[in-house]
C-alpha cells in the first residue's frame, strides 16, 4: 500500500468519526456540551499542524550545525595533499 | 586524501572515477593521479557526455570488484575521513547501507546561509512527515552499500538528479534493507557553483509526489 493510501485512510477515518459526532450518530453528554467547538475540530487540527511544522522547522534551522571547524580543517588538508601530490610529480594547471 | 585515510585504516580499495565530459579538466587530473598511484588503485571510466546519475553509478558498478561500494562526490564536499567510520559502522551491525547524515548528531553543513538552510530543513521535514522513512537525511549522496544491494536498487530507481538519492533510500526501506547512519559535515562546493533554484525545488516536489504515490 502506498503512502498516499495510508494518508487517505487516516484522513477518512478522522473525517468519518468527526462527521458522526457532528451529526449526532454517536451521542454522549460531553459532545452536546461542546457541540460548537466540535464543528471547528478540523480547522483546529490544521492550524496546530501548521504551527507544529513551522516551530519544528525553525528549531531545526536554528540547530543546524555550521561546520566552520571542519571546513577549516578541510582547507588545511587540501593544502597538505596538494604539496604531497607535487612532490610525487603532479602538475597543477 | 582517500588513499591517505584508507592506508591508515588498512582496507583494500580501488577508486573508480566517473567523469561525464566535464569541461574543467577533471579527466586530465584523474589521468595524472592514475599515473602516480597506479591503474590498480585508480580506475577511470569517463563517458562522452552527461548521461545522468543513475547510469553513471551503473557504469562504475560494472567495473567494481569489491563487496562494498562507497558513493561520494569528488569535489571534496564529502570528506574521506568519514570512510573508515562508514566501514566500522557497517561491520558492527552488518548494515546493508550506511548513509551520511547532515541532520543528526554532529552532522551539519558549511557555507549555507539562512535561506538555504530554511529550504533544506523544510524540504526534509516535509519528506519525513509524508514518507516516514526513518532516515534523517534522504538527499545526501555519501553512502556505503553492499554491492548486490546497490545493484538491485539502481535497477529499481528511475528518478534523476538528487531525487535519485531519495528514491534509493526510500526503496531500500521498502525492501527492508538495514540502514545505518553516520553524521557528516557537508562542506558545500569549494569548487564550482552549488545550485538551488526554482527548478531544483520543482524537481524535488515532483520527486516527493512520485515517491508518495508509488511507495
Amino acid at each position: 500500500m502506498s503512502k498516499l493510501f495510508d494518508w487517505l485512510a487516516i484522513i477518512c477515518a478522522f473525517l468519518s468519526i468527526w462527521l458522526a459526532i457532528l451529526y449526532n450518530f454517536i451521542e454522549f453528554e460531553i459532545f452536546n456540551e461542546y457541540h460548537s467547538m466540535i464543528s471547528f475540530v478540523p480547522v483546529i487540527a490544521i492550524l496546530s499542524l501548521g504551527i507544529y511544522s513551522v516551530v519544528t522547522i525553525l528549531w531545526r534551522v536554528y540547530n543546524f550545525n555550521d561546520c566552520h571547524k571542519e571546513a577549516f580543517e578541510l582547507h588545511a588538508e587540501i593544502k597538505e595533499a596538494r604539496a604531497d601530490l607535487i612532490t610525487r610529480g603532479f602538475v597543477f594547471q | 586524501m582517500i588513499i591517505k585515510y584508507m592506508k591508515i585504516s588498512n582496507y583494500n580499495f580501488e577508486i573508480i572515477i566517473i567523469d561525464d565530459g566535464s569541461p574543467d579538466g577533471t579527466l586530465q587530473v584523474a589521468e595524472q593521479l592514475q599515473k602516480i598511484f597506479g591503474t590498480e588503485k585508480i580506475v577511470l571510466r569517463p563517458r562522452q557526455k552527461k548521461l545522468g546519475l543513475g547510469t553513471a553509478y551503473m557504469h562504475g558498478l560494472k567495473e567494481a570488484v569489491g563487496n562494498f561500494v562507497i558513493l561520494m562526490d569528488a569535489d571534496l564536499s564529502h570528506h574521506p575521513k568519514y570512510i573508515p567510520q562508514f566501514i566500522k559502522k557497517q561491520q558492527n551491525e552488518n548494515y546493508d547501507i550506511v548513509t551520511g547524515t547532515r541532520y543528526a548528531g554532529n552532522g551539519g553543513v558549511s557555507g549555507w546561509d539562512f535561506q538555504r538552510k530554511l529550504i533544506s530543513c523544510s524540504a526534509n521535514f516535509l519528506t519525513q512527515f509524508l514518507l516516514r522513512p526513518n532516515v534523517s537525511d534522504l538527499t545526501g549522496s555519501f553512502r556505503l552499500y553492499k554491492k548486490p544491494v546497490l545493484e538491485k536498487l539502481i535497477q529499481n530507481c528511475t528518478s534523476k538528479g538528487y531525487v535519485f538519492q531519495m528514491e534509493m533510500i526510500v526503496r531500500a526501506r521498502q525492501n527492508n534493507f538495514k540502514i545505518g547512519e553516520i553524521p557528516i559535515a557537508f562542506i558545500d562546493r569549494l569548487y564550482g557553483e552549488s545550485k538551488l533554484g526554482a527548478s531544483e525545488i520543482l524537481q524535488f516536489a515532483k520527486g516527493l509526489l512520485y515517491l508518495f504515490i508509488t511507495t
